[in-house]
């Protein structure tokens, strides 16, 4: 085709921008050194030049993937002639050169937004060169290691196609929201660096990147959603966490940056925790690092991991040195960063933060030791010993447990010093609540130790943040003479940031409720069935009707017909396949569910072996649906405290007026 | 083809990287506005400290004297950071009321009532 000469522009764009990365690299660290003004306008200057350049290899690239131009290597590998446009798009980041073209882009744009935005600039050319430097690499390894552009010759007249398990709108948003998310926590990462650095006093870089971490959290939290659903209604296993390598991966900087978003707060007010701080966010950018390099490298195996061992060297090399080199540097500024005040109280909110901050960070350690154990125990024994999901579930259930019910404890706190006799009058309507709640659940018969402590922490937690802003209104009736439902929307509003955060935990509560009863009282049974054989499952009976054959777009299929009664009426039909793709040795499953609050009925066609005989995997897992649902509230109430305006401002603080007058002398 | 997009992609990339050596800094002035941006967003940061104090303290979760006396520490602290605000207004010339806006002038005078409100009181005590 007649666009092929684009290959050559998006080559030259990105070893343009590599070398633009190189000199804004050396010009920031130039300009930093002689505070030379024009030299700095110059870096500003290159990382738009920079933004061009991926930006426009990234046009180029969905050019050729859209017009279907097999030429390009890339192309014919991950897209084919009868692929749908939309995941022709979404091919992107289907590979490594694609997404780490993806990468790049997103990076280089954060930057941009960082270079014109006139923020802290004491330490903005110092944070822009440390993005620089992350530009530099991802710029290098797509300029010389891993080319998107790479042209076939003969070209080949047909592609591979796309990976059958990509083909979901869920793994269409899944990588681009777990990038945004790696992404996103390079900038908090790289004006934290930038104030140690610099030694620059004050917490006025947690208050400018507060929306870059929260916005980061917020896409990290929808790719590990995105990735549960996916794996949910796509592998097949019936379930939707594994504990596999690469969902740890984007886990851990899940867990530790949810502890940067709390333990900020703490600095921004009472002026403490600043190492720690420091630590949190560098040891969160170090775990998307090194989340990318068990992606790329291979080194563990996962059901979604792309393994190109070269690369994933790169990526470790790049790990280690940002891990030391932050290291580093806090060691090397540790009395820079000492803390400005201590704890008043073992019971203020600054406690439990701290509290709730070790831990998530426990959570995180633990997760990476089982994670990386393999590694460790083949170093060690020569041996690859593989930690399973009862690991994982063992040591962090009760971790989880301890950090929801503090997510439920610290809201009644106040800042500085709390009385116990407030805390417990504050304590005591939740705890009477999340008590009816637990006596009606083992009546109804819910007895599983861990399902009881389990309901009775979330329920407490769920009712404690209810009853925080039924005061809150009540307060606020008393104060201003509102009536209830005008201040119950001013309370929201005014303090988006406050009662944002709170619409998160009632998200995180529901999540934790639905996995509670989809983890402890599933139902499965793995059973073959003739035609018009019925099959009982709780007070399900299922009715297998036969298969048949179904050719839809590039897809050829083998479909069962399913008729489903519950409690002796009839339901729903539903249809589970297995999908057969040009270019794929192995079909794929396709999950019928039928799903209520209540539970999912989950079917999927196993084999069959004849037309009148199949196999099927069914269950019932309770309350999925709950999962979902408290994801759609984390992510409401993260937009909510995230919206730009009034009451999303940060939250107030000690303040030192006496340097600030003499920093205006 | 190819090498004439090259080519105009490279000179436009070399004319972002180059022209700044070329126009005159506003280096003094981006300071002093920054400056004035951060008393304006730490003035508002301690008023809305004030009144989540007073919000906290009538939904019980502050003691009456902890109460009392973290008021008074924050609007201590209001007083400096307003004056710092208009030392710096009064030494680069820019003292003109109209240059504010609502939000700005809404904050200093809840402020200054406060204060003044405190001060009557002591009077009084």
């Amino acid at each position: 085709m007649d666009n092929l000469f684009l290959a050559n522009v998006g080559s030259f764009a990105l070893v343009l921008g590599f070398l633009i990365s190189a000199y804004a690299v050396v010009a920031g660290i130039i300009a930093i050194r002689s505070n030379n003004p024009a030299l700095s306008e110059s870096v500003k200057g290159a990382s738009i030049a920079i933004a061009l350049t991926t930006t426009i290899a990234i046009v180029i690239m969905e050019v050729f993937l859209l017009s279907g131009q097999f030429a390009i290597q890339y192309v014919a590998h991950y897209t084919s002639s009868d692929l749908p446009l939309f995941y022709r798009f979404s091919a992107l980041w289907a590979g490594n050169e694609g997404s780490l073209l993806l990468w790049a882009w997103i990076l280089s744009i954060y930057s941009l937004a960082i270079s014109l935005n006139n923020i802290v600039p004491r330490i903005k050319p110092i944070a822009l060169t440390i993005l620089n430097i992350n530009n530099l690499f991802f710029l290098f390894l797509l300029s010389f290691i891993s080319k998107p552009f790479v042209i076939l010759n003969p070209p080949p007249v047909e592609g591979n196609g796309l990976n059958p398990l990509l083909q979901n709108p869920g793994m269409v948003i899944h990588p681009i929201t777990v990038y945004l998310g790696y992404v996103g926590f390079a900038v908090p990462f790289a004006f934290a660096m930038a104030a140690v650095i610099a030694k620059y006093p004050g917490d006025e870089w947690i208050k400018v990147t507060r929306r870059w971490t929260v916005l980061a959290w917020l896409f990290l939290s929808l790719g590990n959603l995105t990735g549960m659903e996916w794996a949910y209604v796509e592998l097949g296993w019936g379930g939707y966490w594994a504990w596999d390598p690469v969902e740890n991966a984007s886990f851990m900087p899940w867990l530790t940056g949810s502890a940067f978003l709390h333990s900020v707060m703490v600095q921004e007010r009472k002026d403490m925790l600043k190492v720690w701080n420091i630590f949190l966010i560098s040891i969160t950018y170090v775990l998307t690092l090194f989340g990318t390099f068990l992606t790329r490298s291979g080194i563990l195996s996962s059901v979604h991991a792309f393994a190109d061992q070269s690369l994933g060297r790169y990526f470790l090399v790049f790990t280690v040195l940002a891990l030391f080199g932050s290291l580093y540097l806090l060691i090397d500024r540790l009395n820079f960063l000492r803390e400005g005040k201590e704890f008043e109280s073992v019971f203020s909110k600054e406690s439990s933060f701290l509290l709730n901050n070790l831990l998530l960070v426990g959570a995180a350690f633990a997760t990476f030791w089982g994670t990386t154990f393999p590694l460790f125990s083949e170093l060690v024994t020569g041996e690859k010993v593989t930690v399973g999901a009862p690991f994982f579930n063992t040591v962090n259930v009760p971790i989880f447990l301890a950090f929801i019910l503090l997510m439920g404890i610290c809201p009644l706190i106040a800042w500085r010093k709390a009385s116990v006799s407030h805390i417990l009058r504050n304590f005591t309507v939740p705890l009477f609540l999340a008590l009816a709640v637990i006596i009606y659940l083992l009546v109804i018969g819910i007895r599983k130790p861990w399902a009881v402590a389990s309901y009775f922490i979330n329920f407490f937690v769920l009712f404690a943040t209810l009853y925080e802003i039924f005061k809150g209104v009540k307060t606020r009736v008393k104060l201003t003479g509102e009536n209830f439902v005008k201040a119950l929307i001013n309370l929201f509003v005014k303090n988006r940031r406050r009662y944002g955060g709170y619409i998160i935990h009632i998200g995180l509560v529901l999540i934790a409720i639905g996995i509670t009863g989809s983890s402890l009282y599933d139902i499965e049974k793995n059973v073959t069935l003739t035609t018009n054989e019925k099959i009982t499952i709780k007070n399900y009976t299922i009715e297998f009707k036969g298969l048949r054959e179904v050719r839809m777009n590039n897809v050829d299929a083998v479909v069962a017909d399913i008729d489903v009664y519950q409690d002796g009426k009839y339901l729903t039909r539903l249809n589970p396949s297995k999908n057969f793709y040009p270019n794929e040795p192995n079909p794929t499953s396709e999950v019928a569910i039928k799903g209520s609050l209540k539970e999912d009925l989950y079917v999927v066609l196993a084999g069959w072996e004849n037309q009148d005989t199949a196999i099927f995997k069914i269950k019932v897992n309770p309350l999925i649906a709950w999962i979902w649902i408290g994801g759609y509230f984390l992510i409401f109430g993260t937009v909510f405290a995230l919206w730009p305006g009034k009451g999303a401002e940060m939250g107030p603080r000690v303040i030192s007026g006496l340097s600030l007058a003499k920093e205006a002398e | 083809m190819a090498i004439v997009i090259d080519i105009l992609l490279l000179a436009l990339c070399g004319f972002l990287v180059i022209y700044p050596f070329f126009i005159k800094s506003t280096d003094e002035t981006k300071r002093t506005a920054s400056l004035k941006e951060k008393l304006l967003r730490d003035k508002e940061a301690i008023f809305k400290t004030l009144s989540e104090i007073e919000f906290d303290y009538h939904m019980g979760k502050i003691a009456r004297e902890d109460y009392e006396e973290l008021k008074s520490r924050y609007v201590k602290e209001a007083s400096l950071v307003i004056k710092a605000y208009n030392e710096l207004l009064k030494d680069k010339k820019q003292s003109n009321l109209e240059d504010k806006t609502q939000v700005e002038r809404d904050i200093e005078k809840e402020i200054e009532e406060e204060l003044k409100r405190l001060r009557n009181k002591k009077r009084r005590g």
